[in-house]
């Protein structure tokens, strides 16, 4: 079945298709969320959602870009969306811990003793730095940089996916790296 | 090539996305420099973070789990009202609460005009029965000198 078909089955709520496509491109769709999150758990969680919104927006899809596009340019905006409504939970939960709250916020939930070699890693502080480092920078110049470096994506395809021109993803890539490394720079020099 | 410069490129060094020449300066000035060899090794782990071998895998419940998560997740209601109304809404309350503390503030100093007021008429009032009562003490001499005048007369006539 050719990805046209899948997705004109699924506009009709075929869950057979629906399924299909689920493990045709769940490695790919739970990696690119990755690529932007960096924690297994919220990569997992938000890819589901992007696959959610396929099944209820099939019909919308108008055959134009290849599906895989389509599958990654919601992957990266779903993903960058979760950060941001993450970092306004982060908000107010440290609003809660000034009001003496006595719920424990949900990064404290994650850390169980018995972590896996994956979430080790992403505890690493070096990694910590790249994140930080990460959320400093500009929604476009974030979603470049990242298809490009994680996802090893061409400046033609993460065109398509962002829908700008192929020159712009230089310019958004370059100037994201420079970003980039002044932040890591600066937060060396200081510990 | 000075530390400064060769910070500025460090990133686009790891990448290998610099001139030939401009690759082999940076890679000279590292061997040689103990802080900017530093930097650079602490920012290639941090690049490592995106490197493809890290990358994560979906199990083989992956579907099911997305299945039963569309099960529970029920339709979401949308409000009533479309979202670009949101900020009409918002425009309007503002404006309905100013106007609500404009009319507290004109009734606020409605009533403590009508304070004064009551203190002036409260002070024409004494300052009448001030007089009245000065009146009433002037009055009484009068009186009491008819009074006198006519126990005079009397005693005349007597």
């Amino acid at each position: 079945m050719t990805d046209k078909e899948i997705i004109e089955k699924i506009a009709k709520k075929d869950e057979e298709a629906f399924r299909l496509l689920v493990e045709k491109h769940k490695d790919m769709v739970v990696n690119v969320c990755y690529g932007f999150l960096h924690k297994r758990e919220d990569a997992l969680d938000v890819s589901q959602e992007v696959f959610i919104q396929v099944f209820r927006s099939a019909e919308r899809f108008r055959h134009e870009a290849k599906l895989s596009t389509w599958l990654y340019r919601i992957a990266a905006n779903r993903s960058l969306n979760f950060l941001r409504s993450k970092k306004r939970n982060a908000i107010l939960n440290s609003l809660d811990v000034l009001f003496e709250s006595n719920d424990s916020p949900p990064e404290t939930r994650l850390e169980a003793p018995e972590r896996s070699a994956q979430e080790a890693l992403e505890q690493r502080e070096e990694i910590k730095v790249l994140r930080k480092a990460l959320a400093t920078l500009p929604k476009k110049q974030r979603m470049a940089l990242t298809l490009h470096k994680y996802q090893e994506l061409s400046y033609q395809e993460i065109a398509e996916i962002m829908e700008v021109s192929v020159s712009n993803v230089g310019v958004l890539i370059k100037r994201g790296k420079e970003k980039l490394q002044k932040k890591m720079l600066k937060f060396y020099e200081k510990n | 090539m000075k530390c400064k410069a060769v910070h500025k490129q460090l990133i686009f060094f790891i990448d290998n996305e610099l001139e030939a020449g401009l690759q082999q300066q940076v890679e000279n000035h590292l061997q040689s420099c103990k802080s900017c060899r530093r930097a650079y090794e602490k920012m290639k782990e941090s690049y490592a973070l995106w490197d493809k071998a890290n990358g994560i895998k979906a199990d083989n419940f992956y579907y099911t789990r997305l299945k039963a998560k569309m099960q529970n997740q029920a339709p979401t209601a949308r409000p009533s009202h479309p979202r670009v109304l949101s900020p009409l809404l918002i425009a309007a309350s503002i404006v309905v609460g100013v106007f609500i503390g404009f009319l507290i503030g004109i009734s606020a100093s409605q009533s403590s005009a009508t304070v004064a007021q009551q203190q002036q008429r409260m002070e024409q009032v004494q300052m009448y029965a001030d007089n009245f009562y000065l009146y009433e003490i002037e009055q009484e001499p009068i009186e009491s000198a008819l009074l006198k005048g006519e126990i005079q007369d009397n005693e005349k006539d007597n």
